[in-house]
């Protein structure tokens, strides 16, 4: 049980926390470069493309950098707050654009 | 995280999930592969559609009165009705008389037949701002306008093709995310895999199946992966884009919906294409018109081409519109060139904008996953770099259990036997569930009801059989040595191939003879020649198994995967 | 035979012709090939010129877009092939070693 127990704690939860993480952060890259873009003025479907296209890499690089990296205050804390965060702004500035 | 340094995180990441996902991504990549020749392997398994491609008929003299003729589906109907349906409004409308509210018809320059569908509206809704509609489709002969039978099952298009990016598992479309999540860990692996393959370069064209087999399988794994690394990279990253905005990353679809809405309104009233119906019913010009005005405009573009994909909006309504698309034929990017005309008096209403570099960059990436073009020598490229990928992931496997199975031999560990089992299954056994499948479909009566049906349950039952066979056989790998399902599974393939061939021949008349020379069609010369290479090459894989020389294994996945 | 096949044609060709020089101006893969030592500069410029000349006509042979998966695609079957080469019949690279204008250009003196 403790070896199972080891080999999560030790290897399958950083792959977890990384891909979450990630994904995390990436949905809330796009939902703010989507909706800040509209903002200033761009059309919906070109930021949307835009963000598609950029959304796989930065999951990549983001997805690395948190399993690579050894400061683990610092990666959570940047891909979950800030993924959260930057969703919660995307929110917000489509309710200002909506109204 | 707790490695020693960088490379050994890396190595980490490669080995295990590369192993873990390699078994989905070996599916995605061989029947990917096929996939670049589905619509010929449809041809091989409907004899009935064996002519060659047609162009979009005549809609005025055909379609329409197919259109008129077809009903929405029934188990749709029974599914949706009592969910759109608003009680209180009215009586339940009867299937066969719902009004159609859409027509759609679309074709590619490599189809006989043409697939029509028809969207129903549901005269009283529940919710009348949504996009309430039951759906009918068919297929037809375009010389003639009869219905193909709806049992004859489409294997290449409808089976293999959807096989490479949902495993035809549709439950809350639980197999798209699987194949999602394989997908980026495919990129995850490249990256990994040349970040722990320091001599890239220098050893780009090496392979020394001389050496131990270790080596000879490492070589043979980093040459597959290295030599189509940007065929490996863009493919997996153009698959993720292609469903990002559905399954992947939905964001427009869910959190940001109000504000796709908000465009989707702003965007029909500065079209001038009409949302919604008028409810004023009128009658449809001439689309015929309307596609001769469509192909000049394209021809004074410089972009002649034909009609890929047809949609008439809003059925018999004042405000129904005939919206036309280009078929995708001479270029990689998947541009429409759509031109929309009015459906009561044929006057254009618009033509699509160019698109923004963003925009063009997707069509180009969506494009060149999605190959509409007209390229048959690139097309077996890709078929090249399909099996180049399953070769780089299959001695993925071979490596890893040669690595390790003397010392889980020793600890007593069933790790490679496990490894192995399942290697057997998603190397030789998508192969004998595929080739099991098209000779099933040749033997089966063509008057079997619910052909399809069979043909899907005997590829499932001849898959499961091959993972159960290669489990049973794998005794010998926890003691250090070789799985012999490898080799019973080899000559498998050196018969299944052939009877397929022969069955072909026989419930057709289509044999080689005829369909390379005397009366050419390639589209089932080419798949019966494929049998046969594989048949070829797997007798000779068979023949190195035997002979239980070290490289056996290796010669064994370099080119068990060509067919 | 269309214009666009015979461009086709001398892609492919030259496209072989690259990387069969790339992998023989490796010493490595020379000696698999010849006995005495290899020019390995010139071999290396030689196989970028049959890399950019197969590159032009792929180009003419194509509409653009659709030239550069043919060249990447080609490059990726050539090398592969190349390496089978290398590993089963080495000395079929033989053809690539010998000049018609200076019979042992490829080789250093």
């Amino acid at each position: 049980m403790t070896a199972i127990w080891q080999v999560t704690r030790r290897y399958i939860s950083p792959v977890v926390a990384a891909f979450l993480g990630g994904y995390l952060f990436t949905w809330g890259t796009i939902s703010l470069l989507i909706s800040g873009l509209v903002y200033v003025g761009n059309d919906f479907h070109n930021a949307e493309t835009v963000g598609f296209l950029i959304a796989f890499p930065i999951f990549l690089i983001v997805f690395f950098w948190v399993f690579i990296s050894q400061r683990i205050w610092l990666t959570y804390t940047t891909t979950f707050l800030g993924g959260a965060l930057m969703t919660a702004v995307a929110y917000w500035l489509q309710m200002l654009l909506i109204r | 995280m707790k490695f020693t340094n960088t490379r050994q995180a890396m190595a980490w990441l490669h080995t295990w999930l590369g192993l873990i996902l390699g078994f989905v991504l070996m599916v995605c990549f061989f029947f990917g592969a096929l996939s670049v020749f589905d619509r010929e392997i449809d041809r091989w398994a409907i004899p009935e559609t064996r002519f060659d491609p047609q162009p979009m008929p005549s809609f005025d003299n055909l379609l329409i009165n197919v259109f008129e003729r077809s009903e929405p589906d029934v188990d749709e109907y029974n599914l949706m009705m009592p969910q759109f349906h608003n009680p209180a409004a009215g009586e339940m409308t009867p299937r066969t008389e719902l009004p159609a509210d859409e027509y759609w018809a679309y074709t590619t320059h490599r189809d006989p037949v043409l697939l029509m569908g028809i969207g129903f509206r549901v005269p009283h809704p529940l919710k009348p701002d949504e996009h309430n509609h039951i759906h009918g489709s068919m297929t037809i002969d375009p010389r003639s306008g009869d219905n193909i039978p709806s049992s004859s099952l489409k294997i290449g298009s409808d089976w293999f093709y959807p096989l490479h990016y949902s495993l035809n598992l549709n439950w809350n479309y639980i197999g798209f995310f699987i194949v999602g999540i394989a997908a980026f860990f495919m990129l995850v692996a490249l990256v990994s895999g040349v970040w722990i393959h320091r001599r890239i370069f220098r050893e780009f064209f090496t392979f020394r199946k001389e050496k131990s087999i270790r080596r000879a399988t490492l070589d043979l794994h980093n040459m597959s992966g290295v030599v189509a690394l940007p065929f490996h990279f863009f493919f997996a990253l153009t698959g993720l884009i292609i469903f990002a905005g559905f399954y992947y990353l939905p964001v427009t679809n869910t959190m940001l919906k109000p504000l796709h809405n908000m465009h989707e309104a702003i965007e029909s009233e500065a079209t001038g294409l009409p949302h919604e119906r008028s409810g004023i019913n009128a009658s449809l010009a001439s689309v015929d018109a309307m596609v001769g005005e469509a192909k000049s405009r394209w021809a004074a573009r410089d972009m002649a081409g034909e009609v890929g994909f047809l949609m008439v909006h809003h059925v018999g309504d004042k405000n129904s519109y005939v919206s036309i698309y280009r078929a995708g034929s001479d270029r990689v990017s998947l541009v429409g060139e759509g031109i929309h005309f009015k459906g009561t008096t044929g006057e254009v209403l618009r033509e699509d904008p160019p698109h923004s570099t963003a925009e063009g960059i997707a069509e180009f990436l969506t494009g060149l996953h999605l190959q509409h073009f007209e390229h048959w020598f690139l097309r077996w490229l890709y078929v090249l770099g399909g099996l180049l990928g399953c070769v780089c992931i299959a001695t993925g496997f071979i490596f890893f259990t040669e690595k390790r199975k003397q010392q889980h031999a020793k600890n007593n560990s069933q790790g490679s036997r496990i490894v192995d089992a399942f290697a057997v299954t998603t190397v030789t056994g998508i192969v004998v569930a595929a080739v099991t499948m098209l000779a099933a479909n040749r033997i089966l009566p063509g008057d079997l009801a619910n052909k399809g049906d069979w043909e899907k349950w005997i590829f499932c039952i001849a898959l499961a059989l091959s993972f159960i066979h290669a489990t049973i056989r794998s005794a010998p790998v926890a003691r250090g040595e070789k799985n012999p399902a490898w080799l019973e599974q080899c000559l498998l393939l050196v018969l299944l191939p052939v009877i397929a061939v022969i069955a072909n021949w026989l419930t057709t008349g289509d044999h080689l003879l005829k369909t390379m020379f005397t009366d050419p069609y390639w589209a089932v010369a080419g798949v019966d020649l494929s049998l046969l290479a594989l048949a070829v090459i797997c007798w000779r894989v068979a023949q190195r198994l035997r002979m239980n020389s070290p490289s056996a294994l290796v010669a064994k996945s370099d080119i068990a995967y060509d067919s | 035979m269309t214009h666009e096949t015979l461009w086709l044609i001398s892609a492919i060709i030259l496209t072989g012709m690259a990387m069969g020089w790339m992998a023989l101006s490796k010493p490595t893969h020379w000696k698999q090939v010849e006995k005495n030592a290899p020019a390995v500069t010139r071999l290396r410029v030689a196989g970028w010129i049959a890399l950019l000349l197969s590159a032009i006509c792929s180009l003419k042979a194509d509409h653009a877009s659709m030239a550069v998966l043919v060249w990447l695609m080609l490059i990726s079957a050539a090398s592969i092939s190349t390496g089978m080469v290398l590993s089963m019949k080495p000395s079929w690279l033989r053809i690539l070693t010998f000049c018609w204008l200076s019979p042992a250009i490829f080789t250093k003196r």
